[in-house]
């Protein structure tokens, strides 16, 4: 094998090798990045039945907050972009067929129960450092959870 | 010394290719999975169906002897389980028999952070066995939107949206049926539901008309004990927001529902748009495959010499 065509294979393994570790660098990077924003309040996993069906975090709910105003634009039109309700949240996140959903805060910032007939009157606002808060609007605007860290739908 | 040079420049071009190469190509395989966030010209592929079947994998379109509790597997080209779109993708799916009557649907997804490679798969099931010896049609809306925000469904359907008919196994019993009172216009309705907002109607019954649920079926569930936070008046089973239409039963005369209202001519502008944009790209393609091709046969040829 000449030296060209060492140079080149050496090349080749060179740039397969650094594919690889961009490949996997993404992956831990994402990891890494779900796990801090899931401590932090940032990144709020829904569960069902301990299965992970959907992340949200300040972003999707307010795309979500956008998108409910334009489907039910006919109803009282009323909210912001840093709010949407929870049912349209669950139901976009898949999820209709529970019984209750579990909503736990950071640290202590609480834990409650809402029953399905019980979601309608409670939205999801998004703070100003990205994390997300459980109001009851049908309560007089009472805050619920303060930063939300997880939603648990179960049967 | 000349040769090694000529043999380096060579080499720095093509790992200079290579890498724009590595950079573009996951960028066009993440573009062909409608993944991506689409082009603010409006320039988007069409979204279409790439198959409809049963659970052992036999085709539901025309099909005979269909069972009385089908789970359809609809899998479409592009991401159609995006989370924001999703409760708008669920408006779009209709069920009708030969009477004109719509019959509740159970849509299911797996979001693409569960299951990246089940994005472009929902799973369509009647909420109550239907009737055998039955032809239905399942309607899917034009409206139905990839993820990346721009690919609907009408522009591989001329907007008139997907109709799959089949028929259910057995034969149709003869029944009296309680007199319905027919509606001003059902296909409206229906319509009215896939693009836009929702009636306020509920039905009476649990689990509304469109009803999204997560496929799996093995559930431990967790522990229940434990008294619920907040009021305790409300135990029903109500439907959450985002339902779109009544379970109610509406008679309509003709035995395949009608058309949905046809976009105005700003609809057809817009459509014919996409398919400009749509052919545009497919030059921009081809041509850069040209281009390398011609390169790559340069490339070989002095190789050779």
């Amino acid at each position: 094998m000449s030296r060209e065509q060492r140079m080149i294979n050496g090349r080749i393994v060179t740039g397969i090798l650094l594919l690889a570790l961009v490949i996997g660098g993404s992956f831990l990077s994402e990891k890494v990045a779900r796990v801090q924003g899931s401590q932090r309040g940032e990144v709020v996993p829904v569960v069902q039945n301990d299965i992970t069906v959907a992340y949200l975090d300040a972003g999707v709910i307010r795309q979500l907050s956008i998108q409910e105003r334009q489907l039910e634009q006919n109803r009282d039109g009323s909210g912001s972009d840093n709010e949407v309700s929870l049912s349209f949240v669950l139901g976009s996140a898949g999820l209709v067929d529970y019984e209750y959903v579990q909503a736990t805060g950071l640290g202590d910032s609480g834990e409650c129960r809402i029953k399905r007939g019980e979601v309608e009157g409670i939205v999801l606002y998004t703070n100003s450092n990205g994390t997300l808060s459980m109001v009851n609007k049908s309560g007089g605007n009472q805050v619920m959870i303060k930063e939300v860290a997880r939603l648990y739908a179960a049967d | 010394m000349m040769r090694f040079g000529n043999t380096g420049l060579r080499a720095g071009v093509f790992m200079l290719l290579l890498s724009i190469l590595i950079l573009v190509l996951p960028l066009a395989a993440y573009g062909e999975g409608g993944d991506g966030t689409g082009n603010p010209r409006g320039v988007f592929k069409p979204l279409g169906l790439v198959s409809a079947t049963l659970e052992d994998g036999t085709g539901i379109i025309d099909a005979e002897n269909v069972p009385l509790q089908p789970k359809i597997t609809m899998r479409f080209d592009k991401n159609v389980v995006y989370l924001i779109y999703w409760e708008r993708n669920k408006r779009c799916f209709h069920l009708y028999d030969e009477d004109g009557r719509k019959h509740e649907l159970i849509l299911s997804k797996i979001d693409e952070t569960v299951d990246f490679s089940k994005r472009q798969y929902i799973w369509v099931e009647p909420a109550e066995p239907l009737a055998s010896g039955t032809r239905y049609t399942l309607y899917v809306a034009p409206d139905l939107l990839a993820k990346n925000g721009g690919s609907t469904l009408a522009m591989t359907t001329n907007n008139q949206g997907l109709r799959i008919n089949f028929r259910t196994a057995g034969e149709k019993t003869v029944q009296i049926a309680p007199p319905v009172l027919p509606e001003e216009n059902t296909a409206a309705a229906a319509a009215a539901g896939s693009k836009g907002p929702a009636p306020e109607a509920k039905p009476a019954t649990a689990n509304a008309s469109l009803i999204a649920s997560s496929p799996d079926t093995s559930r431990p569930g967790p522990e229940t004990s434990g008294s619920p936070d907040g009021s305790t008046a409300c135990s029903s089973d109500s439907p959450a927001t985002g339902e779109p239409d009544s379970g109610t039963a509406t008679a309509q005369s003709e035995a395949v529902p009608t058309v949905p209202a046809e976009p105005a001519g700003a609809a057809e502008a817009r459509f014919a748009e996409l398919q400009r944009g749509r052919k545009m790209q497919n030059y921009v393609a081809m041509s850069a495959v040209i281009l390398l091709a011609g390169w790559v046969a340069v490339e070989v040829i002095r190789r050779k010499k």
